[in-house]
């Protein structure tokens, strides 16, 4: 269960967020929904931890994010930017394979994370695209392969691995249907519900309430942040 | 780890740092009456971990390194650096001018079997410390963010990387000077070839490297025989013109 209790964030002189609180619990599809300069990504990136609160603070499990293990943290919780700074020619398979890193370790065995990251592109229709350099790709498609990216975070190392994830797991998605064709958004709420299903939770952050409909509405629900987010829930 | 593919220490003044530490470990010993045997390479990894320190707090914003602020911190080392130096053959007797010369120029000759006791070790450790960490800085490609969300502890990683960078860096200087531009050109042009994964960017940058550098010197004591041309003069005169083609290549793609 991800808590955030009173959130304040503050940049300079300005409050972003002013006294927020929201709950996430396993199962749960929640999207964020508001007005441009509304703060949602600003919520987002605060849930990821990536943001120290002024006051308040944003519990995973009942512990600070703080206070987590990096590590730990990161077979958690992932987090799909709106933009990547990547511009480095790996090519696809490893782009996916470094969303991996955290399960990784001297015991893991190639071929699982082989299998991991062809699941993980075959899922957002990518798999014809492993060998390609990351950088000829267009805007919809690096988008999908970080996407796979974080599923590939999600995914516990094969048999044998001793790798196993206890305990709420976190998806935090920041706009990630904005630049893709309809077809491709269907593909990645349907991906971003099933995480919510496998005993995790997604967090969706997106400028119009238009897709909201096309979410299947089984346990989703969305919140509405007002201007200068003074009340969510 | 500055995540841009055209720096390198000679620009980021960590050489000039090493060079510092060396010159000022050469005239001050000199002044002083202290052997100088083991000093200079010590001071030279000094200096230069404390040429990357500098250049790292000044170009750090917020968790993210800014890389123009980065260049621009490396123009003000380099700057300062070369002061000293300049303050150091003013002071130095001709022996001394002798071989501050030649750490500015550069020059493989330094190097005897001897030398080795103190290279091999500094560079195996340096480059043992940077396998250790090629899949963090795979992740790094990513960004800084995304590493953190990924579970890279950027601060351990940052500073164990600079340490490394000091301490091969520092130890070379110290033996063979300053000698520019293999050090960004090489690993430039391999990652164009091999692929930016660390795993197998690093070994092999440090065997084109060597081999470059090797190659360059065999050049430089035979193009103008009987003169021996500072290797560093030759490294320069060949890098820089591949430095600006490799500039105005990222500017047209």
């Amino acid at each position: 269960m991800l808590v955030a209790q009173e959130l304040v964030i503050r940049r300079g002189d300005a409050d972003i967020l002013r006294g927020v609180s929201c709950t996430v619990r396993p199962g749960e599809f929640v999207a964020v929904v508001g007005p441009i300069g509304a703060g949602k990504s600003t919520l987002l990136h605060a849930l990821a931890g990536d943001l120290t609160p002024a006051a308040g603070s944003v519990c995973l499990d009942e512990v600070p994010l703080s206070r987590w293990d990096a590590r730990e943290l990161a077979r958690r919780r992932a987090v799909l930017a709106q933009h990547s700074p990547l511009d480095f020619a790996l090519t696809v398979d490893e782009v996916v394979a470094l969303g991996h890193t955290p399960h990784v370790t001297r015991t893991s065995n190639e071929r699982g994370q082989a299998a991991v990251i062809a699941d993980a592109l075959d899922t957002v229709g990518m798999g014809w695209a492993t060998d390609r350099a990351y950088p000829t790709l267009s805007g919809g498609e690096r988008q999908r392969v970080h996407l796979a990216r974080v599923l590939a975070q999600f995914a516990v190392g094969g048999p044998g691995s001793g790798d196993a994830v206890s305990g709420t797991r976190i998806a935090l998605l920041d706009e990630p249907i904005t630049v893709l064709d309809p077809r491709h958004q269907r593909v990645v709420l349907e991906t971003a519900r099933r995480l919510a299903e496998e005993n995790g939770c997604a967090v969706l952050v997106e400028g119009t309430p238009v897709f909201v409909r096309t979410i299947p509405p089984a346990r989703s629900r969305p919140w509405v942040t007002h201007a200068r987010s003074e009340q969510n829930t | 780890m500055v995540r841009d593919p055209l720096d390198d220490p000679g620009l980021l003044g960590v050489s000039s740092g090493g060079a510092v530490g060396a010159a000022l470990a050469i005239v001050g010993g000199g002044i002083t009456g202290v052997v100088t045997g083991g000093l200079a390479p010590i001071a030279a990894c000094a200096g230069a971990g404390v040429a990357t320190a500098l250049v790292l707090l000044l170009a750090r914003r917020g968790g993210r390194i800014d890389t123009i602020t980065l260049l621009l911190a490396g123009i003000a080392v380099n700057a300062f650096a070369g002061a000293i130096l300049g303050a150091c053959t003013v002071i130095a007797s001709d022996t001394q001018l002798r071989n501050l010369a030649f750490w500015t120029l550069g020059a493989l000759g330094g190097v005897t079997w001897d030398a080795l006791r103190w290279i091999v070790p500094a560079l195996v450790l340096a480059l043992v410390l940077l396998l250790r960490l090629a899949r963090s800085l795979d992740v790094m490609l990513l960004g800084e963010r995304e590493a953190a969300h990924l579970g890279v502890r950027l601060d351990r990683v940052s500073w164990t990387i600079a340490a490394a960078v000091a301490l091969g860096v520092g130890i070379g200087t110290a033996f063979v000077g300053l000698i520019g531009f293999v050090g960004l050109v090489v690993p430039h042009l391999l990652r164009l070839v091999v692929g930016p994964v660390h795993m197998r960017l690093l070994p092999l940058a440090a065997v084109a490297g060597a081999l470059l550098l090797t190659a360059s010197d065999v050049l430089a004591r035979t193009v103008a025989a009987p003169i021996e041309l500072p290797i560093g003069v030759l490294t320069a005169a060949v890098g820089a013109p591949t430095f600006l083609m490799l500039i105005l290549r990222r500017r047209v793609s």
